[in-house]
């Protein structure tokens, strides 16, 4: 008995305990544990905001945990920042990539190590270099030359270079956060086979995502984090989507998509012959109907986010003409457009949606000021902005400690759901909304379509771009498909597949 | 490890606060050392210090909070108090040609004015052609300085300091508003005071200052949420523009004389004074009443070295010091381990 | 090899990412360098306090425009100046000390204390 622990914890690579950390006002961490298993691939699921980075944050010393120990082969450690975890063989590889983008591949790697000519010679060996990042790429089957420059790279093989980097530390545990959010069905292929071979050689893997058919392809067990609180550590093989579902929301979640009851009615936008200025956006013609939410889907670069840029007037137009209502708008600039009614929920929600410092009152109301001034008085009602604000926090059931807290401590669906809060301000007829539920938890997507079909059912118009098909054939009534910047067809979201709309989304292509 | 952390706490608060800290002692000091800095005299002098320096602080604070700032405001200050003093006077030196000085209310207008356009041109050119404020101040500030030396070459003052002042503009300004133990607390006090008001109500009231803030904040979602980018960055800059005309006004009669080196190096007090007073250079973040504070705190701690008879010279690394402690502060609020 | 753009680049990979933006968007340091810099500019800043205190005084000069030197003087804040003894200056009589060289403002020896280092202009007559 005694004989079998010691074989257990010596086959433990690392061991995180009772870690607790607390924000002002929120437990972010919650007595959490988490035992990697050399050899194995751990996956880390919760909804946004469950605590999932903020634990891996502790582990890399980006944030000192309040509690808890951390033990790397049964040694106690505690990493003061990313770079000594390094030093350990812990790393990371990050969802947004710090690289330096003007050097090459090799630049890279070996990036604050260079090799040496020699010991005592300071100048860095080329050479050496090449040879070694070389022969990484080999074992790993990476197809790139190491003196590539990393800027003339796609994102998918920029993200190869960095956990190539990570190997070459010789790491025995490599945390993946969401990495397959940029890769194509091919390179998620690749990005397996090099994670199975790091099993195979006996690291660590703690591999986050959202997405539920990876997770239960590629991991061994599951830990599964809700509210800053450890629920359940579980053997892969035993687990079911919806049992992960439901672990990770606290219920059951019977339905992945609401029930449709919108009605759709009368046109109400049309747009003909959409042509950009600058980006290769051509000749788009479409009508939406009121009540009605319009998907457009198309792959990466396709056009779909120029279209709803180009139709909200933040990129200049070449040609092509907007009707609402039978009236032709213009739409030259945001303000026009929301005079007209429009609104547009950005695909970069911290670059274009968030004013990250500010509280959640300014975030909410920033875009219909005017409607709270005091009677014939042009000066801001506090007592109306607060109203306003608590009418959007109770409307899209965000979660915030008060209207006061600043945007950027929320969790991404939180924040989504005050910028959504802040367009129904502006009393919008068309919704655009580019991507609404990217890095949103499945709970809070969940939320996000029950909100997106509300607002049909009360005969608004929404034109919503997403990447996910699944969620454009649940969620809406029709499906445009963009192409190379054109419009490629338009399929019935009842009775599409997904294969017809991957057919059409590289037509021009 | 309670006891760790709390001697981290602790040691968190002097850091953020050191400032405050070293203002505090040497306010102390002072008092033990010259026991009438803290007499009505003193303190009336300090206020009303504070109540000159205050609008040009207003200002620059609005351009800080669009993460920008203005090294313009002393010479522009400098023009419009050479202004002020050219046609508010009984000398008319670079006027020959008057007789009669200005109607004050007219001369206020023009300083306005004067100090709006230059606001103008920085505020277009950071807006328009995304120009770091700091170069674009920086030309400004040389080009007014420069029409100052020319404006003082003007008919037969000769380059010369402007003084002998009429007397209804020297008693607007500096006339008695009430006294205090026999001492007179000016009218600019009071003038002072209602621009801060007036500066409160823009800043959390109107569009124009939440838009402000949101533009300071993140420029690309303020564009996309509908907010008139440009036309806020410009009003923020001709607001400030306005403010140092006033100050330039209030300057040439609370001075009695102005010259070329008017309002030389206010810049620095004024961005001295919003950092300490918290108005970040990260952008988007900033009380009016941090501002007040900080000016305030500038102000007693060099009346105070004054009162100590330290040198000038040694006031202005003292002000090199402060600004930078005050800057590394701002950086640590926001860099600080959450 | 700009090995300063690299090591920063260094720092960027392993020092965990920041939310600082506008003038100081290009800022990398921690928090325990700033500590640092804090503390040693707080030093900085007491020490030429202490220095100018200890040195306190203004200097007040007398430039005699001509006439014979005056001595200057070291006074405290507040201090009455000591009447120096009048210059000369042949051909020209003395009529007291100004605080401007065009000589309209003048300085009563009696009343006005010194508030700052400052030079005082001779006012001559022509005889």
């Amino acid at each position: 008995m005694k004989m079998q622990e010691t074989n257990a914890s010596a086959n433990v690579l690392l061991k995180m305990e009772g870690i607790c950390k607390e924000f002002p006002g929120v437990k972010a961490l919650d007595n959490v544990h988490l035992t990697v298993k050399a050899g194995t691939v751990h996956a880390l699921m919760g909804e946004n905001g469950a605590g999932k980075s903020t634990l891996m944050k502790c582990l890399f010393g980006v944030y000192s945990k309040d509690s808890g120990d951390v033990y790397l082969e049964g040694r106690k450690v505690e990493f003061k920042n990313s770079k000594e975890a390094l030093e350990n063989g812990v790393a990371m590889v990050h969802q947004e990539l710090n690289q330096a983008l003007k050097r090459n591949v090799m630049d890279n790697m070996w990036l604050g190590r260079f090799p040496r000519i020699a010991s005592w010679c300071p100048l860095t060996s080329e050479k050496k270099m090449y040879e070694e990042t070389k022969k990484l790429f080999e074992d790993l089957e990476i197809n790139v030359d190491p003196k590539r420059v990393m800027s003339t790279m796609p994102v998918s093989q920029r993200q190869m270079v960095e956990i190539a980097k990570a190997v070459s530390y010789q790491s025995k545990i490599i945390v993946f956060d969401e990495p397959t959010s940029s890769l194509t069905e091919e390179e998620v292929e690749h990005l397996f086979r090099i994670i199975n071979m790091l099993r195979d050689r006996g690291c660590g893997i703690i591999y986050i995502s959202h997405k539920m058919e990876e997770i239960l392809r590629i991991s061994d067990e599951v830990t599964i984090m809700r509210d800053g609180q450890w629920i359940a550590t579980r053997d892969a093989k035993t687990l079911t989507m919806n049992e992960i579902i439901k672990l990770m929301v606290g219920r059951e979640l019977t339905n992945r998509y609401p029930e449709k009851d919108n009605v759709v009615g009368s046109p109400l936008l049309e747009v003909k012959s959409l042509t950009a200025m600058y980006s290769k956006l051509k000749d788009v013609s479409f009508v939406a109907k009121k009540g009605e939410v319009l998907g457009v889907a198309g792959l990466d670069s396709s056009g779909r986010t120029e279209l709803l840029e180009n139709i909200f007037g933040i990129a200049t137009r070449k040609g092509g003409e907007i009707y609402l209502h039978g009236k032709r708008v213009m739409n030259r600039n945001a303000r026009e457009s929301i005079a007209n009614k429009f609104a547009l929920l950005t695909e970069e929600r911290r670059a274009t949606g968030i004013f990250a410092i500010r509280d959640i009152q300014a975030n909410t109301t920033i875009s219909s000021l005017r409607k709270y001034y005091y009677k014939g008085f042009p000066l801001l009602n506090n007592k109306k902005l607060t109203e306003v604000t608590e009418w959007g926090i109770n409307a899209m059931r965000t979660k915030t400690p008060t209207q006061k807290t600043q945007i950027r401590s929320l969790s991404g669906g939180n924040q989504q759901k005050v910028i959504l809060a802040r367009w129904l301000l502006t009393d919008p007829e068309v919704l655009l909304l580019d991507e609404p539920t990217r890095g949103i938890d499945v709970g809070a997507k969940y939320e996000i379509y029950q909100l997106i079909l509300n607002l049909a059912k009360e005969g608004k118009t929404v034109i919503m771009v997403s990447s996910e098909m699944p969620e454009l054939l649940g969620v809406c009534d029709r499906i445009l498909v963009m192409s190379g910047g054109q419009l490629a067809g338009e399929v019935d979201a009842k009775t599409a597949t997904q294969e017809e709309i991957m057919t059409l989304a590289a037509k021009y292509a | 490890m309670a006891e760790k952390d709390n001697l981290k706490k602790i040691g968190d608060l002097l850091l953020n606060n050191a400032m405050y800290i070293i203002i505090a002692l040497a306010v102390v000091y002072i008092t033990i050392m010259r026991p009438s800095f803290l007499g009505i005299p003193s303190i009336v002098n300090i206020l009303s210090l504070t109540a000159a320096k205050l609008p040009i602080a207003l200002g620059i604070g609005g351009c800080i909070v669009l993460t920008g700032t203005d090294i313009s405001a002393g010479r522009v200050v400098g023009l419009t108090a050479c202004i002020s003093a050219s046609l508010l006077t009984t000398v008319f030196k670079v006027f020959p040609d008057m007789s009669n000085a200005a109607p004050l209310p007219l001369v206020l207008l023009l300083v306005i004015g004067v100090g709006a356009l230059v606001g103008f041109v920085n505020g277009f050119s950071v807006a328009k052609f995304k120009l770091h404020p700091f170069i674009v101040t920086l030309s400004t500030q040389l080009i007014v300085y420069g029409a100052i030396l020319m404006y003082l070459m003007r008919g037969v003052n000769n380059g010369q300091t402007l003084s002998g002042l009429a007397d209804n503009y020297r008693s607007f300004i500096t006339g008695t508003l009430f006294s205090i133990g026999g001492v007179a607390v000016p009218k600019y006090v009071l003038y002072s005071l209602i621009l801060t008001i007036i500066m409160w109500i823009i800043w959390n009231k109107t569009t124009f200052g939440k838009n402000m803030f949101a533009v300071g904040s993140n420029e690309e979602a303020a564009n996309v949420s509908g907010v008139n980018v440009m036309r806020t960055i410009i009003m923020v800059f001709m607001l400030a523009g306005m403010m140092y005309g006033i100050t330039g006004f209030l300057d040439g009669a609370r001075i009695a004389s102005a010259n070329a080196n008017t309002g030389l190096n206010y810049e620095c007090d004024a961005i001295a004074a919003c950092v300490i007073g918290g108005v970040s250079f990260v952008g988007g973040i900033g009380r009016i009443s941090g501002i007040v504070v900080g000016v305030l705190l500038l102000q007693i701690i060099f009346t105070g070295l004054n009162f100590l008879a330290v040198d000038a010279n040694m006031l202005y690394i003292i002000k090199g010091l402060i600004i930078l402690i005050a800057c590394a502060i701002d950086m640590r609020k926001y860099l600080v381990r959450k | 090899m700009n090995t300063i753009e690299q090591q920063k680049q260094d720092q960027k990979n392993t020092v965990p990412q920041r939310q600082l933006r506008g003038l100081y968007s290009k800022v990398n340091i921690s928090v325990k360098s700033l500590n640092i810099i804090i503390v040693v500019l707080a030093a900085a800043l007491i020490l030429c306090m202490v220095v100018g205190v200890s040195n306190a005084g203004f200097t007040v000069q007398f430039d005699s425009l001509g006439g014979t030197t005056v001595e200057s003087q070291k006074r405290q804040y507040g201090e009455l100046l000591e009447a120096p003894s009048p210059p000369t200056r042949e051909g020209y009589s003395f009529d007291g000390w100004y605080l401007d060289i065009n000589t309209t403002r003048p300085w009563n020896l009696e009343k006005d204390t010194v508030t700052e280092s400052m030079t005082l202009y001779a006012g001559w007559h022509i005889l």
